[in-house]
């Protein structure tokens, strides 16, 4: 399969030279995200995500299941991360690189393990019944920083993603269809957002999502996951440049004032499609009627 | 079976890309990588080699996805120029994003239609995005009879069958009936000098990918006009 | 006019076309055999129609489908038709579409092709490309060309010869580095073979503006588009050197880093909404101020 293939001494030297002078190819400042897309899809659960030129898709899907015996009283929740060749034709299908692995462990590690979606609530017979709840996200275009898009897909398709209703009668559990009772939403305890960082090179220069190339050019990077309180649900920063405390610190910061900016305009778009559907479902509502 | 609506060029990284969304509730991405590197094992010398991956949008591919692959495989291989590319393999990407699961159905009922005509119409469009050399056009659609679900693939010039994939209980006559209405819906409309017409009232799948594959050449050709 | 077609060379007596396909097959590829013809001639599409006249076409405008039938008045004419990219012609007289696009033709050379804006490069002989050097092996550089927009894993591998440099010895040769951005000729492209290069201009045995490119940056477009008119109105307001690359490459280096950062982000917006060159000149006078 190919290779990507590293910029070319030219671009590299050009491009890192412009970083010192602080400018950027694409003329975005250093700490500034690229214009950022969200788009819903017409079942709930699906969210379109473009930053920049790069595209994630997330779906989140549920189904009952029978809970694991040593924790009847929470729900499952996974998360499956693939990188196929639509993204790039440098990803092969099933085999796993080194970098797959660690972002596939860092969207798990920013919101699954961050405990972001309440597990118990998703129990309904405690040790028969609960519900499974499966995010899957695609990757389509990659041109940088997966990591966030990814991130940002998969908590705003948990948030848009509605389940059916279920009724316990006794022993008997009764799952109502979208259209019999009002399917609810899951409960998401907190909205973590990624945050990537790129380094490069020894007078250290801190990028904000980086677009593919300069990803191939730094020497480091570290994604930091916050939700809007400020709380930090990790940080990870496998190798490269070392990072002085100070500059991490400010970092931390940036990276707040950004989490917070996203998480409303997550809520921002969720707002605007739930006002499009009560819209149109009230359309649909008056209609029926008028045929009576 | 129509198509709603269709863009093309969608993704930066791949060489063509369509995203299709069909009447019956389906949309997807098809994307083209190609001629490039082959693995080792799946060069051929005098052609490319031509990979379809199918991937559902909840789950890891299976068994389903597998039938997909090859049966959209058969539909572009004849239609492929495979031999001006040898030793390298051309890569057709689908990625499912909404459709219907088939859902139980009566005994009475036909078969629910499938996503292969909504993924050929999109791998054909990408396909042309990418500049792929093709032998002709083709498009794909739908069509129930009775309790038979046929998909029908022709030539978007010549109406001559391509593929087709029926399902469900029907007689001869009702097949027979399926594809000479998959030719209609299918075909483009060409007058006698052998050109290609241009028709303002809607078509069927054929007009559709055409007039699709227009609006793509215009975007593309828009920097010649300024001359 | 842009040189958008293949070259293509002239066979006479028809005798020495023969087709290996059945000519029943009308979108059958046609297996042109050239006999007595070097091989180094062969390059895509060497399909040759004589005994036709400049061309007079009345769907110019009209778009192709892969597959559409191209419909030519037939009549004696010295000067041999040549199909460029995206026609194929099937003998004895059919030709039809292989891309989607519109018909254009040169009717002083009698030509005919369907330009289109693409991602990859396919090799061409004798044309200029801008590749970056993998490494050194042997008697000669192992290149990469990559195509259109960086850096997608698109890439041809091809050999540039340690000698195929101007007065070129084994001591005096230039050492370039992985990494290193060159310019240079396919002198042998086949669509069977990894393609050649060299950095010799043909005609005069000089450099003539091939071989290494030093500085500058490199900017990665869709091929198929002719650069100049875009390139001269950047010309006009700043002050660079540029190399247009028929792999979707282009380099540039302007005066000072700021220019060159000017004049690279101006070719990649153009490139990514396909401006005309009116859209351009507005455009550059718009951010003239940046320089």
């Amino acid at each position: 399969m190919p290779k990507e293939l590293d910029p070319s001494t030219n671009e590299k030297n050009f491009i890192l030279e412009s970083l010192y002078a602080g400018e950027r190819l694409d003329g975005r400042e250093l700490d500034a995200f690229r214009p950022l897309e969200l788009e819903f899809g017409e079942e709930y659960g699906l969210a379109d995500v473009r930053l920049g030129k790069t595209r994630v898709i997330a779906r989140v899907s549920a189904q009952v299941v029978q809970p694991f015996s040593d924790r009847p009283f929470d729900g499952i929740f996974t998360i499956t991360t693939e990188l196929g060749p639509m993204a790039s034709p440098g990803f092969e299908v099933g085999r796993q690189t080194e970098a797959e692995v660690l972002l596939a462990r860092l969207i798990e590690k920013s919101i699954r393990r961050s405990t972001a979606l309440d597990t118990e609530s998703l129990c309904i017979v405690a040790g028969q019944k609960c519900w499974q709840v499966r995010a899957d996200v695609h990757f389509l275009n990659h041109d940088g920083n997966m990591v966030d898009a990814a991130c940002i897909a998969v908590v705003a398709a948990l948030q848009h993603f509605r389940r059916p209703d279920v009724s316990i009668e006794g022993e008997t559990v009764t799952v109502h269809s979208m259209t019999e009772r009002v399917p609810v939403p899951l409960s998401i305890l907190h909205v973590p957002i990624c945050e990537g960082d790129g380094g490069d090179e020894a007078n250290v220069v801190t990028l904000i999502d980086a677009t593919l190339q300069e990803e191939q050019l730094r020497d480091g990077d570290m994604t930091v996951t916050m939700n809007k309180h400020g709380e930090v649900c990790q940080i990870s920063k496998a190798g490269g440049v070392p990072l002085d405390p100070i500059a991490m610190h400010r970092d931390m910061n940036l990276a707040f004032v950004k989490v917070k900016e996203i998480t409303a305009f997550i809520a921002k778009r969720l707002k605007e499609d739930e006002e499009k559907r009560v819209k149109r479902d009230n359309l649909l509502e008056s209609k029926a009627e008028n045929e009576r | 079976m129509t198509i709603i609506s269709a863009t093309t060029t969608l993704l930066s990284r791949a060489d063509g890309s369509a995203q299709v969304t069909s009447s019956d509730g389906t949309t997807l991405i098809a994307s083209v990588s190609g001629p490039m590197e082959v693995r080792p094992r799946e060069e051929q010398p005098l052609r490319a080699y031509l990979e379809v991956l199918v991937r559902p949008v909840v789950g890891v591919a299976g068994t389903r996805e597998r039938l997909l692959e090859s049966q959209l495989v058969s539909c572009l291989t004849p239609i492929i120029r495979l031999e001006s590319y040898p030793r390298t393999c051309i890569q057709v990407n689908i990625q499912l994003l909404t459709h219907s699961r088939p859902i139980k159905t009566s005994r009475s009922s036909p078969p629910p239609p499938t996503i292969l005509s909504t993924a050929l119409n999109a791998s054909i469009l990408a396909l042309i995005d990418a500049s792929t050399a093709l032998r002709t056009t083709v498009a794909a659609t739908d069509i129930t009879i009775n309790k038979g679900r046929h998909t029908v693939v022709v030539d978007v010039f010549s109406g001559q069958l391509v593929f087709v994939d029926s399902e469900g209980e029907f007689t001869h006559e009702e097949l027979e009936e399926a594809l000479e209405r998959g030719k209609k819906e299918g075909m483009v409309r060409v007058d006698d000098g052998g050109d290609v017409m241009v028709v303002d009232e809607g078509g069927g799948v054929g007009e559709e990918i055409r007039r699709v594959v227009e609006e793509k050449v215009q975007r593309d050709l828009r920097w010649k006009d300024g001359k | 006019m842009t040189a958008d077609y293949t070259t293509s060379f002239r066979l006479s007596p028809p005798t020495s076309i023969h087709t290996t396909s059945e000519p029943t097959l009308a979108h059958h590829l046609p297996f042109l055999t050239l006999r007595n013809s070097a091989p180094s001639l062969s390059t895509r599409l060497q399909k040759i129609l004589y005994l036709l006249k400049p061309l007079h076409h009345p769907t110019m405008s009209t778009v192709l489908l892969p597959g559409s039938p191209v419909s030519l008045p037939p009549t004696n004419t010295s000067v041999p038709l040549r199909l460029g990219p995206g026609l194929t012609h099937t003998p004895p007289s059919t030709i039809t579409a292989h891309h989607a696009g519109t018909l254009t033709s040169d009717t002083r050379k009698n030509a005919l092709w369907i330009p289109n804006l693409t991602r990859r490069y396919t090799p061409l002989q004798n044309d200029r490309v801008i590749c970056t050097i993998l490494r050194s092996s042997g008697e000669a550089y192992i290149v990469a060309i990559p195509s259109s927009n960086a850096p997608a894993p698109t890439t041809i591998t091809a050999t540039l010869p340690h000698l195929a440099f101007p007065g070129a010895t084994k001591k005096t040769r230039p050492q370039l580095s992985a990494g290193a951005t060159v310019y240079a000729r396919i002198s042998l492209a086949n669509k069977h073979y990894d393609p050649e290069l060299e950095c010799v201009d043909e005609a005069t045995g000089k450099a003539g503006g091939l071989g290494e490119l030093k500085g500058g940056m490199v900017v990665g477009v869709r091929c198929g588009r002719d650069w100049g008119p875009v390139l001269r109105e950047l010309g006009k307001v700043a002050e660079f050197e540029v190399a247009v690359g028929k792999n979707g490459r282009i380099w540039v280096e302007g005066k000072d880093r700021r220019t060159t950062m000017w004049v690279v982000r101006r070719i990649a917006e153009c490139d990514e909404n396909t401006w005309t060159v009116e859209e351009m000149r507005k455009k550059v006078e718009a951010t003239k101020g940046d320089l």
